[in-house]
């Protein structure tokens, strides 16, 4: 016993070797994965570009597939249904499908602060929430990919006890043009992505961020099906183990992520995709936990934040909306 | 290689060796003890950052620990928790916390940049030396949920809404019965930490200490750097190793690329590394100072050694250079040669025994000089009075002689006729005896003459030398039945005359002693050695036997009888004498009935 204690230190690596080569299965070919990205190719995906094209897919003999994000698509359903096997969707949207019985999983937390931010002219004397009561409001959408934006301004006015009925809102423009020409007066945006654009034109604006008035999400997250989960858990985590060696590298430099960016995004303004990226970088790294960790806290916050709100369809196990399966196996349990 | 050469190298070898070696021990030394030195101070460096920034936090936390505890700011608390907010008994709590105790608390630089009162139910800002962070909610802030139970400190974290890098310390404000009335948060002004790390703890221009969270994140700026913090990675081995939960000291790249010195220690309770770095180029520049020293010093020893072993060995060889050139002198014959020194040391009793040896040498040379010079006088004085006895018996016998010769003719012309056989037989023997006794008194004379004569050297063709004398020696008719043939004869400086009857008396034995051979073969050789020009006559003779070789050049000695071949005996002595006086030599080879060969030698 004492002979086979003292092997146990030298056997360990070896099994885990083998055990690891056992599951590559090197000459199989490659697992071909979907990836249903939250919207167009942009550097707010920049972690999937990086493993792509580093190789980081490959050496886990996995070939992806991303497909960008459109208006009104159901990302929920094409990853629970196909063709996707792997989305990119905000913490709101699982909760709230998962109430509707729908089997999607998120395994990690990209963005671990939501982006969202509302913006008025620094003129305005809009500085806080209840600044807002009388005021044109740019942030109702019908998309289901963007459901984030009002769905976190109704908790923030619901939490501050504003009434919404005092504001006109009016639907939100993604080039921001109703809040440029003065029809409205404030206007929902993403800090990585509007934000840069107006701070590229040179505005002056107040910001009021919905997680400062309790409104604090999670934003894109890493999801799965249940049905994937089950049935094929390593390609999870080989899957979830590149994406994130690509997240650490692209927020590492991102400056030298700029280039394979642009490969695949729409807009191909280099300075644009590095602003972009630079103001991720908080959003991915806070500077707590390791990138994609989430906490059971924050899981039950979002969604009491949505259950108070009367924004699920029916109570929910909330641990079931998310698994920390694989980033517990990735980075070792326990870790944070 | 001479001895001195040989000295000083030895010499030179044997000091620089252990020079070198005690040079190569205390470089080694002393670049460990600097090595240590500097790590020690990386290591004693964190240590006191490390105990530093625990002091730092502790402070902070004391001080909001001792704000949460002030009666005032406890009642304060509770009337914002459970007042109306429009009543005035709210507004008066709200502006006493926050003009008097928490703005108090705030400074331009340095501490807290804002503390705030936070609702305990709903995690709401109550009251707050900003007023812009009124009404915000940290229901979700991790300092916000720990702060109601405990003091706490939140790591350095990025707040989006504060567009920063920030830091809370939290601790519950809680009544006399320790009922939670609020949550007292206090942000830190990071400029502090950055400050507390970039101080320079020594004189290193390139030292500098940051801290780096587990995701690589710089948490400080690092001193060569700006913008780092929370957005630059940074992946050497010592905060890989940091990170990994391990402290120690190793050499490597730092994030710059620069070679590095770094101390790098795990700080659990904040889950950071913190990593204290110095350029090698700097930490080495003393070893390297050391380096240029102890080289100077080495270089500057082996320089003195190996003049020392110079001077040295030139002490030792000297003298011996000296005695060597004495003996020379002395070997030449220089007997008043001196190489004695005054040193004390073996060498000098040894150039003083050699002088007293030469003053020795000198007096026994000068006494035996002197006995020959005696001897020589006395030699040459018997010489010239056997010379002038011989001379003159020889002159005195030739005029008796002449008048037995001449007697005799007259008795047998005159008195012929009353001679009978017998009388004219016994006149005749007496006139023959006459004769041949007048040839040997010639022969004494001639070989008299040849040893008192100068001898007056020229260069002569020993060739036509040998060839005219066999000329001169034969007859047409007779030449016909001797072989004579001169294979090579090389020139040689000598007295003409006197060689000349050399070649008389060698060519004319050889044709005597050859004259019964129906066909006489006479050769005569030449040919230079090393120092001589050897001649040789041969000739198939009647030969002699070896045993009597050494009686050859004997005057008057004979091997043969008068009646088998005619002569004096004196020939041979001649030839010997003519050689000797030219400094040269002879000898003979010879077997009875098959010849003899006849060799003379010259110097050249």
């Amino acid at each position: 016993m004492k002979f086979m204690r003292s092997l146990f230190p030298f056997l360990l690596p070896v099994v885990l070797l083998l055990s690891w080569q056992c599951q590559l299965k090197p000459g199989q070919p490659p697992d071909e994965v979907t990836l249903q990205l939250k919207g167009i190719h942009q550097a707010q995906f920049a972690g999937f570009y990086l493993a792509q094209e580093k190789g980081y897919y490959s050496q886990e003999n996995i070939r992806v597939t991303f497909l960008e994000g459109e208006k009104d698509l159901a990302i929920v359903q094409r990853v629970v249904y196909g063709p996707a096997d792997f989305g990119v969707i905000a913490p709101e949207s699982i909760l709230m499908a998962r109430s509707q019985g729908q089997t999607v999983k998120a395994i990690a937390a990209i963005y671990r602060q939501s982006p969202i931010v509302y913006v008025a002219m620094s003129d305005s004397g809009i500085v806080r929430p209840r600044d807002f009561l009388g005021k044109t409001v740019a942030t109702l959408d019908a998309s289901r990919s963007q459901q984030d934006l009002q769905v976190q301004f109704y908790i923030m006015l619901k939490r501050l006890g504003l009434d919404v009925s005092t504001m006109k809102l009016i639907a939100w423009d993604p080039v921001y043009t109703t809040f440029y020409d003065g029809e409205a007066d404030i206007t929902s945006c993403y800090s990585n992505i509007g934000l840069i654009e107006m701070k590229q034109k040179g505005l002056k604006l107040n910001l009021i961020w919905p997680s400062d008035y309790g409104a604090y999400f999670y934003s894109d997250m890493v999801v799965t099906s249940d049905r994937l989960i089950a049935e094929n858990p390593g390609l999870v985590t080989r899957f979830l183990r590149a994406t994130l060696r690509g997240w650490q590298d692209a927020i590492e430099d991102y400056q030298q992520a700029v280039p394979v960016i642009l490969k695949y995004a729409r807009n191909k303004d280099p300075q644009l995709q590095a602003a972009m990226m630079e103001s991720q970088l908080p959003l991915v790294h806070t500077g707590e936990d390791h990138i994609g960790w989430m906490r059971a806290e924050d899981w039950q916050a979002m969604y009491k934040l949505l259950q108070d709100n009367d924004l699920l369809t029916k109570p929910l196990d909330v641990n079931l909306s998310y698994t920390m399966r694989f980033l517990e196996e990735i980075y070792g349990r326990g870790a944070r | 290689m001479n001895l001195r050469s040989r000295i000083t190298r030895w010499f030179a070898l044997l000091a620089i060796i252990p020079v070198v070696i005690v040079g190569f021990l205390a470089y080694y030394t002393g670049r460990q003890s600097i090595e240590q030195a500097e790590i020690n101070h990386l290591v004693s460096t964190n240590l006191l950052k490390s105990s530093e920034l625990t002091r730092w936090i502790e402070g902070n936390q004391l001080r909001v620990e001792d704000l949460a505890q002030r009666p005032l700011v406890v009642q304060h608390s509770a009337a914002l928790a459970t007042y109306d907010p429009a009543s005035p008994a709210y507004d008066n709590a709200r502006l006493s916390l926050e003009y008097d105790h928490l703005r108090p608390r705030i400074k331009p630089v340095g501490g807290f940049i804002e503390i705030s009162v936070i609702s305990p139910d709903s995690g709401i800002v109550l009251v707050s030396s900003d007023d812009m962070q009124e009404g915000k909610y940290h229901a979700n802030q991790r300092f916000y949920m720990e702060g109601k139970t405990h003091t706490y400190t939140q790591g350095v974290f990025y707040s989006l809404p504060l567009q920063q890098t920030t830091m809370f310390v939290s601790t519950p404000i809680s009544d006399r019965n320790k009922n939670l009335v609020a949550v007292l948060a206090g942000r830190l002004d990071l400029r502090d930490l950055s400050l507390i790390m970039s101080a320079q703890s020594g004189l290193r221009l390139t030292e500098k200490t940051y801290l780096v969270n587990k995701s690589n994140f710089f948490v400080t700026e690092p001193s060569f750097g700006e913008g780092f913090t929370l957005k630059k990675t940074v992946r050497t081995e010592g905060v890989k190793a940091g990170l990994s939960g391990s402290d120690g000291v190793g050499f490597y790249e730092d994030y710059r690329n620069v070679s590095v010195i770094g101390a790098y220690k795990w700080l659990p309770e904040y889950n950071m590394c913190l990593i204290t770095e110095v350029d090698q180029s700097e930490a080495f520049a003393r070893i390297d100072a050391m380096t240029v020293t102890i080289v100077t010093i080495v270089s500057l020893l082996a320089l003195i050694v190996v003049v020392a072993s110079f001077l040295l060995a030139r002490t030792i060889t000297q003298p011996l250079a000296r005695l060597v050139a004495g003996a020379a002198a002395i070997g030449r014959g220089n007997l008043d040669q001196r190489v004695g020194t005054e040193a004390r040391d073996e060498i000098g009793e040894l150039s003083r025994a050699f002088d007293r040896m030469a003053m020795e040498l000198k007096g026994a040379t000068a006494s035996i000089e002197r006995r020959i010079r005696e001897r020589t006088a006395q030699l040459e004085a018997a010489n010239q009075e056997l010379e002038a006895f011989s001379y003159s018996v020889s002159h005195d016998l030739r005029a008796p002689l002449r008048a037995i010769d001449g007697y005799s003719r007259i008795l047998l012309d005159e008195y012929q006729p009353q001679l009978d056989a017998e009388g004219k037989r016994v006149c005749s023997v007496i006139s023959d005896s006459a004769h041949k006794m007048s040839g040997l008194i010639d022969d004494l004379l001639t070989f008299s003459r040849l040893g008192r004569s100068a001898i007056n050297p020229s260069k002569i063709d020993m060739e036509t030398l040998a060839n005219s004398v066999f000329q001169e020696l034969t007859t047409p008719q007779g030449r016909k039945r001797i072989n004579f043939k001169v294979d090579s004869a090389p020139p040689v400086i000598g007295d003409p005359a006197l060689l000349q009857q050399v070649w008389v008396n060698l060519i004319s034995n050889a044709l005597k002693f050859s004259s019964r051979q129906k066909r006489a073969v006479i050769r005569v050789h030449g040919e230079y050695t090393e120092n001589e020009a050897v001649y040789s006559v041969q000739d198939n003779g009647v030969g002699f036997d070896m045993q009597y070789a050494h009686k050859l050049f004997g005057v008057f000695q004979r091997l043969h009888s008068v009646s088998e071949f005619e002569g004096n005996g004196v020939g041979l002595a001649l030839v010997q004498r003519v050689v000797n006086r030219h400094g040269g030599r002879v000898w003979a080879e010879g077997e009875t009935g098959k010849g003899a060969t006849f060799y003379f030698a010259l110097p050249l």
